[in-house]
């Protein structure tokens, strides 16, 4: 960090001088701190110093200072401009906390980011950060010696002020101690009257007349600057705080931390893993604007057995990272992603989850709402340019912590709002709430502190080597008990994960699952295509317990109705009281297109329509009548259509679009196919003298040409347009713009240039 | 990692591997605050709800036992979060306390301001309270220290009732243990010494464990006299007899409140039914609880409490009171006010940790499964909703299975159960043995059971007035044909039946008749959950097979 430049003899006059009198190291300085400063790159000093101090930049960098910083910042806002290095610090020195090396160092920093210029005798804070300490920066009015006899005397003998207020009522002093380090102004009736000390009748007349307030308008006072500072004997701010607070604020065992957060970390997955599993059978619809209605997210909640937050948490992180998508036909369901996701080990899910959430620009805790404002999850209103950078910032003060050392979210408010006070909020505090809570249930963070794992997840390093160092081995066999419940003590393999869960319905879940079997989920087995033998045979397998009784007799018992019911699909079905008849009919070649199906004797089905089949069959001589759904026999006679009676319509004349329409509708589409070719040329249009341009455009007019021109908007903004001249008047060119497919008015001073369409075109291409 | 016998679940469960070297230990250490759910034979099912934190609160239990428990016992690392939700739940019982002001009365004091002012921000609780004494004090009109406990507990924040008990009028009562040559069971004798140090509460045992023998301890315990709430008139008979056995209690001290007879005596014996029965909307026997000074009140079968005694009990606070129940599981999801009115439970064994002490016969339960006869199927498809387990129930095809188990234990005394009037009349006929219904006599009923216990009957019908408290000690074998729908506390009375310890230590059997693909057969499968939660294994039996021996081996074990 450097340091002001003592007072020499080419003192600079602005901070474009100061900034060419820099080193590049300096300069490099700026830049780095100061990132906007190089989009775009500035093309000389000029540029940078204009650019440096315009208000959204200015803005930045006061964001971006800590407490200290800004405190002295203020200091210097206080203070007249310009002032000296030596004011500076005496207007600090009574300050709380005041050091002189941290001051130094503050003042120091902000010379180095270009917002104090100038050397130790006379520094000057840029106008815009002085004004972004409002009207009374250190709560310090304007200075009214050169207007006010008798502010002037305060000004020169040091105690008077005090002297003077000592003689004044409780009242009085209780005001001047109200204005005095807050705002220093206040309202009166009639504050621009004269008043004799004689003839003073409320307090505020008290200070009015003896010149402790001062009138700066019709019904406002303030506390004239030399008066506020007597009082305060010179000090420009209470206190400073040169320090953060330390955010450690206990100790845990790490290990232990370690142990509960794989818990946790697992249990994470697992949430992922089942909301997605069954939103892969019933996803959840996508609402018109977008995102996921409130209801499917309580239901997601239910299903998960956690709270909402903590579901709108997973599916925003399986969202983000690519798991879960929108598909316009089934709403939203797991991507192709979501299986390679499902083939890895534990550990390495855990890992794409984590970092997913450490990158992402969604704040899942404002799902639900927020202010009053309903907000879905899945939207884009969840995202939060600001929760990306706060994240990280967040998990970089875990980082920091030591090993073991445990933080809480409002040490970290603290610690946060001390280091960038001007972000301080609400909204952050929440947000920093919010961050903290989901890393704990991700398992980024246990206890309060990083786990190995989630100091991996900060670093970018792998972590999934260390989270599967901590998770329990997996375990390969279930425990089956006579009540129909199975447990498996720890997490099974993927397969029979997966199997186990249509076998039967999960119960309870966390590092082990228990699991009911019931008709219904064994029926779901057999419908999936497993025989009674193959799921007695895969519990069996898995089984450490020899199956129980119940459990195999109910297998069989389900397995024996299974399927005995068939159901199936048949458009017409034949039937006849002659067998003959009907095997014959199934015989016959010339029918075999209608692919009879013999169900049960004398009734065979097709998947042929009833029409079809009836003139097939009567085509082929047999004599087949329909049948009603009740079994009546249906006579068919062709309907005579009729429909009931409706006024007459009015006569309507059907006139074509007019002529001019359609020119305009071609025009438009012509405009827009040579928009597409004209991309080659150089996009800030031709240039040439107004003289030339007019002529152009005169032309143009009377061959009803198009043509390309160079624009220049209000702000100096370049473009180019084609358009089609269709008047000039008055120094106006008014014109069918061919790419808006709009009728345009053209300034003709601003034109920067004209060509014929075809020729620039030519241009373009060669 | 620890290779401990428990796995603490995320949702707050607990899963225990009763074969494993420390499970007792375990067990012992995580009943206290723990609901055993079910407990099947390798695996048993706890859960931590905040009813059961605070019972184990109320047991001078803390978080850091628990939490200790939980550690050190737990193969896997324990969810932080749930530790944190332990914790908190626990430490909000306790926060506020109700005792007696020297000056005030019955007041509500807390330890914290802020959970005070929460509570009484309450809608519901500001009738009940009075002037605000100080910060932390609130005045509680004396009438209401049941209302607010109930209401406090629904706000998450149950209150200890610390306002202690009045001793009622001294009545000596001591147990006969010498005369009678009987024993207290050691038990029980721990669930009477878990009551009494607890105040009020509820005392779990199995059916046949002896219930009514702690209640009588507890009489003897409190010396002062008592009030008997029981199911029904022949249940009291059965507790009066007990008494008589049991204690130095004579016949004049103990009187019986029921429809037939209104006596009020040292210790009486009240049904549920003469207690809700209402005369133009009043509840005409109220006054009972105000007839005498009574020192102990006793709920027998706590489990079906009506409603309406609830309400008088909320008035009744200030008397000690015992709930006996072989389950604490209601078909009303009701627990929650067992807890406030009645009081935490105070003692709790599994049913097979007494059996495997012995005093419970063990049990071997079959669920035979009948086919309906396809001319009854097609009747069943067609019945309506409500017919339909009547209908399947009461198949005839049931009467020949009962048959066939009645003569496959011709030296047990067999218990027939079942729901259907005409089908326990068909039955009685077809097995040719006598009939007890809710239409019998009292003293017929007597008289049969009485001639069931010598011997003299070997079969008896019974309906479900047979369900609760009817002392049948020689019973080996039920057989259940029918019941009401899927209550799994009747099965549980019901197999309670048989579970008296058998002279010569034989183990007891329960049939139950259902009818396969049909409703019986759900009904059936939600019955048994709590047995086979409590570790009672259910055989399946086909009907055809045991009747007509389809199989090789003969499915079932000779008696």
């Amino acid at each position: 960090m450097g340091t002001i430049s003592k007072a020499t003899a080419s003192r600079p006059r602005s901070l474009a001088d100061d900034l060419r009198q820099r080193t590049d190291e300096q300069l490099h300085t700026i830049f780095s701190a100061r990132a906007d400063l190089l989009h775009p790159v500035p093309t000389d000093i000029g540029q940078l110093a204009v650019r440096a101090t315009t208000s959204p930049s200015v803005n930045n960098a006061l964001d971006a200072l800590n407490q200290s910083q800004l405190s002295v910042c203020e200091a210097m806002a206080g203070l007249a401009d310009p002032c000296t290095r030596t004011e500076v610090h005496q207007g600090l020195a009574n300050a709380q906390g005041y050091s002189q090396d941290s001051v130094d160092e503050a003042m120091a920093y902000l010379f180095d980011l270009g917002l104090v210029w100038g050397d130790e005798e006379e520094l000057h804070l840029i106008r815009v950060a002085r004004e972004a300490f409002g009207a009374y920066p250190c709560g310090l009015a304007a200075s009214f010696s050169d207007s006010r006899r008798q502010v002037k005397e305060y000004a020169n003998t040091p105690g008077l002020v005090s002297k003077v207020l000592a003689e004044g009522s409780k009242d009085v002093q209780d005001i001047m101690n109200q204005l005095l380090w807050d705002v220093p102004a206040g309202t009166m009736r009639q504050a621009n009257r004269s008043i004799r000390i004689e003839d003073v009748k409320s307090p505020l007349e008290w200070l009015l007349a003896r010149e402790l307030l001062v009138p700066t308008g019709e019904t406002s006072v303030v506390v004239p600057r030399e008066v506020s500072l007597s009082l305060r004997e010179g000090l420009l701010i209470k206190s400073l705080r040169t320090t953060a607070t330390n955010p450690a604020i206990g100790f845990v065992d790490s290990a232990h931390a370690d142990d509960a957060g794989a818990h946790v970390a697992l249990d994470f997955v697992r949430l992922a893993e089942t909301l997605l599993e069954v939103w892969s059978l019933e996803p959840p619809a996508q609402l018109r604007g977008g995102g996921l209605a409130i209801r499917d997210l309580a239901t997601a909640a239910e299903l998960l057995k956690v709270p909402e937050k903590t579901a709108a948490l997973v599916i925003e992180v399986v969202f983000t990272a690519g798991l879960l998508a929108a598909d316009s036909g089934e709403g939203w369901v797991p991507t192709t992603s979501y299986d390679r996701w499902l083939g890895i080990d534990d550990a390495s899910r855990w890992a794409i989850l984590a970092e997913t959430w450490r990158n992402m620009n969604r704040a899942s805790h404002v799902v639900g709402g927020e202010g009053g404002e309903r907000i879905n999850a899945l939207t884009q209103a969840v995202e939060r340019g600001f929760i990306q950078p706060l994240r990280a910032s967040i998990l970089e003060i875990f980082a920091g912590l030591d090993i073991g050392e445990t933080t809480q979210a409002h040490a970290l408010v603290e610690y946060l709002d001390w280091h960038r006070p001007r972000r301080a909020s609400q909204v952050r505090a929440s947000a920093v709430h919010a961050i903290i809570d989901e890393a704990a249930t991700i398992g980024v963070t246990s206890m309060g502190t990083l786990t190995t794992f989630g100091r991996a997840v900060v670093a970018g390093e792998s972590a999934a080597t260390l989270l599967g160092q901590r998770l329990p081995d997996p375990v390969d066999h279930i425990i089956v008990q006579a009540d129909l419940t199975a447990l498996a003590p720890g997490r099974l393999p993927a397969l029979p994960r997966r199997t186990m869960a249509v076998l039967a319905d999960v119960e309870s879940t966390g590092v082990a699952t228990t699991y009911r079997f019931t008709e219904t989920s064994i029926r779901r087995g057999l419908d999936q295509g497993q025989s009674g033998n193959d799921i007695v045979e895969f519990l069996r397998t898995l089984s450490r317990t020899p199956l129980p009784q119940p459990l195999t007799y109910m297998i069989e018992d389900v397995a024996r109705k299974h399927g005995v019911l068939r159901v199936g699909v048949a458009s017409i079905y034949l039937r006849c009281d002659d067998q003959q008849l009907i095997d014959e009919v199934q015989a016959d070649r010339r029918l075999a297109s209608l692919r009879f199906r013999q169900l049960a004797p004398g009734i065979v089905v097709s998947a042929s329509h009833a029409d079809v089949v009836l003139e097939k069959l009567r085509a082929c001589g047999y004599a087949p009548v329909a049948e009603s759904a009740e079994g009546t026999v249906l006579i068919h006679r062709p309907d005579t259509k009729r429909t009931s009676a409706k006024p007459p319509a009015g006569a309507v004349t059907i006139s074509g679009p007019s002529p001019r329409l359609i020119s305009s509708a071609i025009k438009a589409l012509r405009g827009g196919e040579r928009a597409d070719t004209v991309k080659l040329a150089p996009t800030e249009g031709p240039r040439g003298t107004t003289i030339d341009t007019l002529n152009l455009l005169n032309e143009a007019l009377k061959g009803a040409r198009e043509v390309w021109i160079g624009y220049a908007d209000k702000g100096g903004m370049a473009s180019e347009r084609i358009i089609e001249p269709i008047s000039i008047t008055g120094g106006f060119l008014t014109a069918f713009d061919v790419r808006s497919g709009q009728v345009q008015t053209f300034t003709i001073a601003r034109i920067t240039g004209a060509e014929y369409l075809d020729e620039s075109n030519q241009e373009g291409t060669a | 990692m620890t290779d401990g016998p428990l796995i603490v679940q995320s949702d707050k469960t607990l899963l225990l591997e009763i074969d494993h070297e420390l499970s007792t230990e375990c067990r012992r250490a995580i009943a206290p605050f723990a609901e055993l759910e079910r407990a099947p034979e390798h695996i048993h099912t706890y859960r931590i709800t905040p009813l059961g934190l605070w019972n184990a609160r109320a047991a001078h239990h803390d978080a850091e036992a628990v939490i200790d428990a939980l550690l050190r016992y737990s193969r896997y690392p324990v969810p932080h979060a749930l530790l944190v939700d332990i914790a908190e739940t626990m430490a909000r019982y306790g926060r506020l306390k109700l005792h007696m002001h020297p000056t005030h009365g019955l007041v509500l004091q807390s330890t914290d301001q802020s959970v005070l002012e929460e509570v009484l921000r309450s809608k519901k609780i500001a009738p009940l309270v009075g002037a605000r004494i100080s910060e932390d004090i609130v005045a509680v009109h004396p009438s209401e220290r049941g209302h607010i406990k109930q209401i406090l507990l629904k706000l998450g924040w149950p209150a200890e009732d610390l306002a202690g008990y009045v001793d009622g009028e001294a009545h000596p009562i001591s147990l006969h243990e010498e005369e009678g040559g009987w024993q207290l069971r050691p038990y029980q004798r721990e669930a009477v010494e878990g009551f009494w140090h607890g105040g009020s509460g509820v005392v779990v045992l199995p059916c046949g464990a002896g219930k009514t023998i702690v209640g009588a301890a507890a009489m003897a315990t409190a010396k002062a006299t008592t009030l008997i709430l029981v199911t029904n008139t022949v249940s009291a008979r059965q507790w009066k007899a007990e008494l008589l056995k049991r204690t130095s209690l004579t016949e004049d001290e103990i009187g019986e409140y029921s429809g037939a007879r209104k006596e009020i005596r040292p210790v009486t014996i009240a049904t549920y039914q003469v207690m809700t029965t209402r005369r133009q909307g009043v509840y005409a026997h109220l006054e009972l609880f105000d007839a005498r000074d009574w020192g102990l009140i006793i709920y027998d079968e706590v489990h079906l409490l009506p409603a309406p005694v609830f309400r008088f009990t909320a008035d009744i606070q200030a008397r000690r009171r015992l709930g006996l129940t072989a389950t604490l599981v209601r078909e009303d999801g009701m627990e929650g006010e067992v807890f406030s009115l009645i009081g935490p439970k105070r003692y709790d064994a599994p049913w097979k940790d007494i059996e495997a002490q012995g005093y419970i016969a063990p049990a071997d339960c079959a669920e035979v499964r009948v086919t309906l006869p396809d001319a009854e199927r097609m009747a069943y498809a067609m019945a309506e909703p409500e017919e339909r387990y009547r209908m399947a129930a009461t198949t005839s095809f049931k009467n020949r299975v009962v048959e066939h188990l009645v003569n496959k234990h011709p030296d047990d005394h067999v218990l027939v159960i079942g729901q259907y009037l005409d089908q326990l009349d068909e039955l009685s006929a077809h097995l040719n043995a006598p009939l007890i219904t809710g239409a019998t006599p009292v003293k017929e009923r007597e008289r049969l059971y009485q001639s069931f216990r010598d011997g003299e009957t070997r079969v008896l019908v019974v309906s479900k007035v047979a369900n609760f408290s009817v002392d049948l000690p020689e019973a080996g074998v039920a057989i259940q044909v029918s019941g009401t729908f899927g209550s799994r506390q009747e099965e549980a009375q019901r197999l309670g039946r048989v579970l008296r310890p058998k002279g010569d230590k034989r183990s007891a059997h329960f049939y139950t008749i259902v009818t396969r693909d049909t409703v019986d057969a759900d009904f059936a499968a939600h019955r048994q959950r709590f047995l086979a939660e409590q570790g009672y294994a259910y055989r399946i039996l086909d009907a055809d097979e045991l009747l007509y021996g389809a199989s090789t081996e003969d499915p079932l074990p000779e008696s």
